[in-house]
C-alpha cells in the first residue's frame, strides 16, 4: 500500500462536520495564497505553477524500484514544489493536483477535499517548508543542506499529514479503531514512505541545484513572497489551529461522551442481548455515534408524527413550488427567445 | 513484467480513462444539459445526505444507490465503468471497515436478522465510499472539467486559480507523455534492468523537472506575446437562470423527504 492510498481520505470515512471544518481551513489558506499571488502580480508564476503541478502528476506515475525490497515507490511532491516555486504558488499547484486527482482518479472525495488539501498541501507548504526546510537553507544552500532539508521536510510533512488523517478519521467517529493503535499503525508506515520519498526529493533537488541553481535559490530568496513575516505566519496558523480546535471541540460537545468515546471506549464492549429493549439500545447507540445528531429524530417521545409530517410537508412544498417555478420560468424563458 | 512496462501500461490506461471521461461529458442527455453549478451543488447536497446517514440506515443508503443507478441511466453513463472506477478509493475504506467489523461486537436486530453493529458499519462504510465516489464520477462525466472549473469563477474563486487549474489539466497529458518517452529511452539504454533504479531517479525526475521548468517559461513568453494580462483574464461561465433555483428547491425537498422517510 502506498502513500497515495493511505493519505487520500475518502468521503465515506469523514463526517459532515469534519469535512466542512477542513474545507473552511483549506479555503482560508487558498485565499491567503491567492492574495499573495495577486499582490505580487507575478504572472510568470501561473504557467509555472500549472506545469509544475502537471510534473507532480507525471512524476507520481513513474515508479522506481527500492533496492533490496522488491517494492516500488514514487515522489510525493509537496516539498519539491515548495523548493522550486516557493510556498504560496506551490500550495496552489498542489490544490489543483488534488482537485484533478479527486475528480478524475477517485483519489479522495469531494467533501473530503478540504481534509486532503490540509493534509497534503497546508502541512507541507505551511508547516514543514517554512519551519524546517527554509531555516536549514537560510544561510547557505549546498548539497548537504539541501539533502538534509529535503529528507527532514518530507518526513515531517508526511508524518504530520498521516497524523492529520488519523485525527480527522477518529474525530469523524466512523472508525472504531482506537486512536493510539491507529497512530501506531499509520506513523511508522509513513516514516518508511517519508524516508524514501525524502531521499528521492533530495536526489531531485540536488540534480536541479547542480543543473540550474537559480531555480531553487530564486524561490528561497524571492522577496515577492516575503511580505508575510514569521509573526504574521504564526498568527495565521494560530487562527487556523483555533478554527480546527474550536470546530472539533464543538463537535465533541455535541456528542454526550465527547471525543474520548471514540478514542478510548471502542474495544471490549459487552454483547447486548437481543431482547425487546434492543431497539432502544440501538437508538441510544445510534444517537451516540450518529454523524449529524441534529438530523436524528427520536421515535420514542411522541414527537415523531409531528416532525415527520412537518418535514415531509416542507419537502413536498419545496418540490411543488420548485416545479411550478421551474415550469413558469422555463416557459417565460422560451417565450423571450 | 518489468516495472517500467507495468508503469507504461498503467499510465496509458490512466490517460485513456481521463480521455474516456471527457468523451462521456460530450453526450447530450438531460443530465448533461443541466447547469454545471446546479450539478455541483446537487452533488454536494447528495454527498452530505449520504454521509449524514447513520450506519444503521443501510436502507437509506440503498435508496441512494438506486437513485445513482437512475441518474446514470438517464445520463446515458456506463454503470459498469463508473462503479469499477470507484474501486480505486476502496482499499483504505476497506481497512477501516474491516477494523470496525472486528471491534464493534454489539448484536442488533436488523429487519429480523441478528447482526453485529460491526457488519452494519462495514457495509455502511463501503456503500458510502462507493456512492460518494460514483457521484464525483457522474458529476465529471456529465459536466466536463472545463465547465466545472469555469463555474468556480461563478462562486467567486479568483480567475488566477481557475486559470492555473485549467492549465495544469492541459499540461498533464504533455508531461506524462514526456515522462513516458524518458522511461522508454531509459529502458532501451538499460535492457537488463527491471525498472528505473533509485540511484537514477534523481537525474531522471530532475531532468524532467528542469525540462518542465523551461517549458513553463516558454509558455509564459507565448502568453505574453499574445497579450496576456492577469487583470484581463476572463473565464467563461454560464448564467445561472432562475429556473435552476427552483430545481435546487425541488432537489432539497426530495432529499428532505428521503431523509425523513428513512429515519
Amino acid at each position: 500500500m502506498n502513500q497515495k492510498i493511505l493519505m487520500h481520505m475518502a468521503d465515506g470515512l469523514i463526517s459532515v462536520h469534519i469535512g466542512i471544518i477542513f474545507t473552511i481551513v483549506s479555503i482560508i489558506m487558498m485565499g491567503l495564497s491567492i492574495k499573495k499571488m495577486t499582490v505580487s502580480k507575478d504572472e510568470s508564476k501561473i504557467p509555472m505553477m500549472a506545469v509544475m503541478g502537471a510534473f507532480v502528476f507525471a512524476g507520481q506515475m513513474i515508479n522506481f524500484t527500492i533496492p533490496g525490497t522488491g517494492s516500488s515507490g514514487h515522489i510525493g511532491g509537496g516539498i519539491l514544489l515548495c523548493l522550486v516555486l516557493g510556498q504560496y504558488p506551490a500550495f496552489l499547484a498542489l490544490c489543483s493536483v488534488l482537485i484533478i486527482q479527486c475528480l478524475f482518479f477517485g483519489d479522495g472525495g469531494l467533501l473530503a477535499l478540504g481534509c486532503n488539501i490540509f493534509n497534503m498541501g497546508v502541512i507541507p507548504c505551511f508547516f514543514a517548508y517554512p519551519f524546517i526546510v527554509k531555516p536549514i537553507l537560510k544561510r547557505t544552500v549546498n548539497i548537504k543542506k539541501l539533502a538534509m532539508a529535503s529528507i527532514l521536510g518530507v518526513v515531517v510533512g508526511l508524518e504530520l499529514g498521516a497524523f492529520g488523517v488519523v485525527l480527522e478519521t477518529t474525530a469523524s467517529g466512523i472508525s472504531k479503531l482506537p486512536f493510539i493503535n491507529f497512530v501506531a499503525l499509520m506513523l511508522p508506515i509513513h516514516l518508511a514512505i517519508g524516508l524514501i520519498e525524502g531521499m528521492i526529493t533530495a536526489f531531485i533537488s540536488i540534480y536541479v541545484y547542480k543543473d540550474n541553481p537559480s531555480i531553487i535559490q530564486t524561490s528561497l530568496t524571492n522577496q515577492t513572497y516575503q511580505g508575510l513575516n514569521l509573526k504574521r505566519q504564526l498568527f495565521t496558523l494560530g487562527v487556523v489551529a483555533l478554527l480546527i480546535g474550536g470546530g472539533l471541540s464543538l463537535y465533541a460537545s455535541s456528542k454526550p461522551d465527547g471525543l474520548e468515546w471514540s478514542i478510548f471506549n471502542v474495544t471490549g464492549q459487552e454483547n447486548i442481548e437481543n431482547n425487546d429493549d434492543t431497539k432502544d439500545q440501538v437508538a441510544s447507540l445510534q444517537e451516540k455515534t450518529s454523524i449529524l445528531p441534529d438530523y436524528h429524530f427520536k421515535n420514542d417521545d411522541g414527537m415523531l408524527g409531528t416532525s415527520f409530517s412537518g418535514i415531509i410537508g416542507a419537502g413536498l412544498t419545496f418540490i411543488l413550488v420548485g416545479a411550478i417555478g421551474f415550469a413558469a420560468s422555463k416557459k417565460r424563458h422560451e417565450k423571450n427567445h | 513484467m518489468p516495472q517500467v512496462k507495468k508503469d507504461m501500461k498503467k499510465i496509458t490506461k490512466a490517460l485513456l480513462e481521463v480521455n474516456h471521461i471527457e468523451c462521456l461529458s460530450k453526450k447530450n442527455s438531460i443530465i448533461h444539459q443541466l447547469h454545471p453549478l446546479f450539478k455541483i451543488i446537487t452533488a454536494l447536497i447528495f454527498i452530505v445526505c449520504i454521509l449524514s446517514a447513520s450506519y444503521t440506515h443501510i436502507v437509506e443508503l440503498c435508496i441512494y444507490l438506486f437513485l445513482i443507478f437512475i441518474i446514470m441511466k438517464i445520463g446515458q453513463l456506463p454503470i459498469h465503468t463508473i462503479l469499477s472506477r470507484t474501486l480505486v478509493g476502496l482499499p483504505f475504506s476497506l481497512c477501516i471497515g474491516l477494523s470496525n467489523l472486528f471491534l464493534m461486537k454489539e448484536t442488533v436486530s436488523f429487519y429480523g436478522l441478528t447482526l453485529t453493529t460491526g457488519i452494519l458499519s462495514f457495509i455502511s462504510i463501503m456503500l458510502k465510499t462507493t456512492l460518494t465516489l460514483s457521484i464525483v464520477f457522474i458529476l465529471i462525466a456529465s459536466t466536463g472539467f472545463d465547465a466545472i472549473a469555469c463555474e468556480l469563477v461563478h462562486i467567486k474563486v479568483p480567475a488566477i486559480f481557475v486559470l492555473q487549474l485549467l492549465m495544469t489539466y492541459r499540461y498533464i497529458f504533455l508531461l506524462v507523455e514526456e515522462a513516458c518517452q524518458m522511461s522508454r529511452a531509459y529502458m532501451l539504454r538499460n535492457p537488463k534492468k527491471k525498472g528505473i533504479e533509485m540511484k537514477d531517479m534523481g537525474s531522471f525526475l530532475g531532468s524532467l523537472l528542469v525540462r518542465s521548468f523551461h517549458r513553463s517559461q516558454e509558455v509564459y513568453q507565448c502568453m505574453m506575446t499574445r497579450g496576456f494580462r492577469i487583470d484581463a483574464v476572463y473565464v467563461n461561465f454560464q448564467h445561472f437562470d432562475i429556473e435552476n433555483y427552483f430545481l435546487l428547491l425541488m432537489v432539497i425537498g426530495f432529499f428532505m423527504i428521503i431523509k425523513v422517510v428513512c429515519i
